[in-house]
């Protein structure tokens, strides 16, 4: 029979273990109360919900010991503790401004002296001993280079040269560069009297708008002024110059030009004639580039132009270059490399003008309007193209100087090519030549009478001129055997030849001759008897 | 008086009366110079840009 009631006491006492209990069989009401202790609660048992704290427990709270869930009071307290307070190896004022002081990596050096080729004391100054720095502890530079100095005085090296270039020197105030020279050992100078020396007419010449327009002081270098209408000035060869040089020529302004109109330009020139400029081939494929260099000092700073005018035997050409004066009365070299004209038609191989060098001092619109960079066929707006600065017509007492001129094949500057005065003035001559007078003592030329009122005489000349020549009037006397006689007169040519040093001249007017003659021509009143032959 | 003036001038044989040759030059009246009519010389290139200006240089006596 099944068992269906058990008492109490029929139970003995620690009888019913847990075998004999169903799982979740006792509720809480079956224990005692308080009498679950710590050996009854398994590791990890209580969880933060069988917790009966106040608050709401969480990641910002804990649990404080009133049994409440709250946020710490302060979570970054600073702490400062003041001077002094530390009871041992107090940390004062002074030792941070100590330790401040002592810079990062800092140690305890004491510098040495130093002896030797560098010498010092302590911390002082360091001393290259005399001689002591050889090749080997200088810095490196390219082959070939040489040292000089600027202007500063530092040290700078320059080149290397070309191969077949030798140094020059530009005077005092320029570095010297490495610079080609022809094989003859000398630059070629297309150009005469580029130096100033020869001046056959006079030192000096005054100018004006309404008097003398176009004229020579230095031989070869015309100054020409056109449409002008209050200029005038004093062209002249004065004794000045940069190293190497003592004559130029210099233009001072007197009236200044109020304003320089359309029409109206000032400028020095110099011509070169064709048959000299034939090994440049211009207007071929083998035309060959020029470099012109010169000295100029102006009183007026800015740019101004420089131009090429190259009469050739069908359409003229024309290229336009700049050059900056930028210090005010103080020589400054220039130099311009201009192309060869490879197209336009050849030049001429003759005695007329190949290459004319202009320097503008003013031009109107009508003259700079175009400014032709490259060579280009000419045109009145091209003649002065570039030239910007009239500043030297528009100032009163303004001056302009040039010298040391040099015009030579290729595209770097020689040494200038000096020549003997003596070399010079023949150069000149053949464009002009004067025989000065004395009173009536100086012979101009011997011939005869011809006829009652004619005298043929033949004049010596210093080199043959360039063209038949353009001739002064001067009072004469002749002298024959029988007779004396004075007319004044302008000669006419009888015979000029391009290879002769004589020029056969005639003067009319004479009287009371007997014919056939031998006749002496004298300039009478010390008249100096002029030919000219300009290009 | 224009700038320029034009000149015949003679020369004559040894007999001094025989005509050997003319020729021709220009006056310039200004400058009192005599120019010959020579195409190198660049004061005939100046008159005769002064003629081709429209300008008539006076006649030879």
């Amino acid at each position: 029979m099944a068992l269906t009631q058990v008492k109490a006491d029929g139970l003995t006492a620690d009888l019913i273990d847990e075998t004999k209990l169903a799982d979740n069989s006792i509720d809480s009401e079956h224990y005692n109360d308080g009498s679950i202790d710590n050996a009854h609660l398994a590791d990890d048992a209580v969880g933060v919900d069988e917790l009966s704290a106040t608050g709401t427990a969480g990641n910002t709270t804990y649990l404080r010991g009133d049994n409440s869930w709250t946020v710490p009071p302060d979570t970054n307290t600073t702490y400062s503790v003041q001077d002094g307070q530390l009871s041992e190896n107090n940390f004062t004022d002074a030792d941070h401004t100590k330790l401040n002081g002592i810079a990062a990596s800092a140690n305890n050096y004491v510098h040495p002296n130093h002896s030797g080729d560098v010498t010092s004391s302590a911390d002082g100054a360091t001393t290259i001993a005399d001689n002591a720095v050889t090749l080997a502890h200088m810095a490196g530079g390219t082959d070939g280079q040489i040292i000089t100095y600027d202007a500063s005085g530092d040290p700078k090296a320059i080149g290397p040269g070309l191969d077949g270039q030798v140094l020059t020197s530009a005077g005092a105030g320029a570095e010297p560069a490495f610079e080609a020279i022809p094989a003859s050992g000398t630059p070629n100078n297309l150009i005469y009297n580029g130096a100033m020396q020869v001046a056959q007419r006079g030192t000096s010449l005054a100018m004006a708008h309404d008097g003398n327009t176009n004229g020579f002081v230095v031989d070869g270098w015309a100054l020409q002024m056109h449409n002008m209408d209050e200029f005038d000035g004093t062209l002249a060869q004065v004794t000045d110059g940069p190293a190497g040089f003592t004559k130029a020529l210099k233009w001072t302004t007197g009236t200044a030009e109020s304003a320089i109109a359309t029409d109206e330009y000032v400028m020095v020139r110099h011509h070169i004639e064709s048959q000299n400029l034939q090994h440049l081939n211009w207007g071929t494929s083998d035309a060959q580039a020029v470099m012109l260099s010169f000295w100029v000092k102006s009183s007026v700073t800015g740019t101004y132009g420089c131009s090429f005018y190259s009469g050739r035997s069908s359409g003229n050409r024309v290229i336009n270059t700049t050059y900056a004066i930028s210090s005010a009365d103080t020589w400054e070299k220039k130099t311009i490399t201009i192309a060869g004209d490879t197209a336009g038609s050849v030049l001429n191989n003759d005695a007329d003008a190949g290459l004319s060098i202009i320097f503008p001092l003013a031009a109107g619109s009508n003259y700079d309007g175009t400014n032709s960079s490259s060579w280009a066929n000419y045109s009145t707006a091209n003649y002065l193209g570039a030239h910007a600065q009239d500043g030297v017509v528009t100032t009163g007492s303004a001056t302009w100087l040039i010298t040391g001129i040099q015009l030579e094949t290729g595209s770097t500057a020689g040494s200038f090519d000096y020549k003997s005065y003596t070399e010079e003035l023949a150069i000149c001559q053949r464009y002009y030549q004067q025989i000065e007078g004395s009173n009536d003592n100086v012979l101009i030329g011997a011939g005869r009478s011809s006829g009652t009122t004619y005298g043929l005489f033949s004049v010596p000349l210093a080199v043959p001129l360039r063209a038949s020549p353009t001739l002064s009037s001067i009072d004469w006397s002749f002298f024959t055997a029988t007779n004396q006689t004075g007319v004044t007169a302008t000669p006419s040519i009888i015979k000029w030849a391009a290879h002769s040093s004589v020029l056969s001249l005639q003067v009319a007017g004479l009287s009371s001759m007997t014919n056939a003659r031998c006749l002496s021509a004298y300039s009478n009143n010390a008249d100096t008897f002029t030919m000219s032959s300009e290009i | 008086m224009a700038k320029y003036k034009l000149r015949n001038n003679i020369t004559y044989a040894l007999d001094g009366t025989t005509v050997q040759s003319t020729y021709e030059d220009i006056l310039d009246t200004e400058l009192k110079t005599s120019i010959p009519k020579d195409p190198g010389n660049t004061d005939y290139k100046d008159y005769l840009e002064w003629v081709a200006a429209g300008n008539t240089a006076d006649a030879a006596d």
